[in-house]
């Protein structure tokens, strides 16, 4: 893969504006996209062992053209705050993440992402046995407080946010296309389950110490 | 859940700001959170609402680490690149 030495911001902007220079610019900023994606395909590889080399190059491609399209059309937010390449990966990086994510869990279950209201901390923490009759009361105690502020606090859509984000692990992607939303109000629904859960800690005067000690390994 | 991942979470909870940034803020911000990093200063310094919302996504925080690597790549492969325009925060 070939690119021309770095442009400056300004050349970049100029170049990709000017009838002469922007198919030349266009190649180039799609090379930097693409070499970008392939970095982050390779650290997410084993999301893609299914695929072979022709199968990866396309979906590289895809990303790469998609971004490239995505920052033609922003082009005019950008306002020279950072160098244009690292403003321009973020869209690729984004596309590819998106994609990836939906595909891992896709493979892995697209069932019951909704409807996980009654699971319990109990549960979750069961593989873990506490070290004397104590400690288990007490980790009790604080799985049953946190199991009624998600019951009872939460609304329908926090605790399905919640559960399925922080608890089961499911890609935030996936929770928005189920509940018909974006990331954004996604990372707000599991902020307002984390507040509360906070206020009901701290109201029976349990601090974040006290917390991790009971459940420390000891 | 493993003991860890609860006790990570039980860190998050506490972590948890009245003035948190969101999902759209951030994806706004890393790219200078990046470059502060690339040109060897502290981005959690000077960006901390953004350090904390990485801490607290995992998706934001996957997007910040693959724009990293290639904000690195990119500088290796050109010690002549303009240096990054000053960021504030």
């Amino acid at each position: 893969m070939q690119r021309k030495g770095s442009r400056s911001n300004d050349e970049w902007l100029a170049d990709l504006g000017g009838e002469d220079t922007r198919a030349e610019a266009l190649a180039d900023l799609r090379d930097y996209l693409l070499r970008a994606v392939y970095v982050y395909m390779d650290r997410h590889r084993e999301d893609l062992s299914d695929l072979g080399r022709s199968e990866l190059e396309q979906m590289a491609e895809d990303f790469a053209q998609d971004a490239l399209l995505e920052v033609l059309d922003r082009l005019d937010t950008f306002r020279g705050e950072s160098k244009f390449t690292t403003w321009a990966y973020r869209f690729v990086i984004n596309v590819a993440a998106g994609e990836l994510r939906l595909r891992r869990w896709r493979t892995l279950s697209m069932e019951a992402v909704v409807g996980q209201e009654e699971v319990t901390l109990l549960h979750f923490l069961s593989d873990t046995a506490a070290p004397d009759p104590e400690t288990a009361a007490a980790r009790e105690e604080i799985a049953v407080l946190m199991k009624r502020v998600i019951r009872h606090e939460l609304t329908e859509r926090q605790r399905i946010a919640l559960i399925n984000v922080k608890l089961r692990g499911v890609p935030v992607d996936v929770v928005a296309e189920e509940l018909d939303t974006n990331r954004n109000n996604i990372y707000k629904l599991v902020y307002d389950a984390r507040k509360k859960l906070k206020e009901g800690l701290e109201r029976r005067h349990y601090s974040q110490a006290d917390v991790l000690a009971i459940f420390s390994r000891r | 859940m493993k003991l860890e991942s609860f006790r990570a979470w039980i860190r998050q909870i506490y972590a948890t700001r009245d003035d948190e940034l969101t999902c759209n803020d951030v994806f706004e911000l890393i790219p200078k959170y990046v470059d502060t990093e690339v040109a060897g200063d502290n981005p959690v310094e000077r960006f901390p609402k953004v350090a904390h919302h990485l801490d607290q996504c995992s998706r934001c925080h996957d997007l910040y680490a693959g724009v990293l690597e290639a904000a690195e790549l990119e500088e290796r492969e050109q010690p002549e690149t303009v240096a990054a325009p000053s960021v504030e925060a």
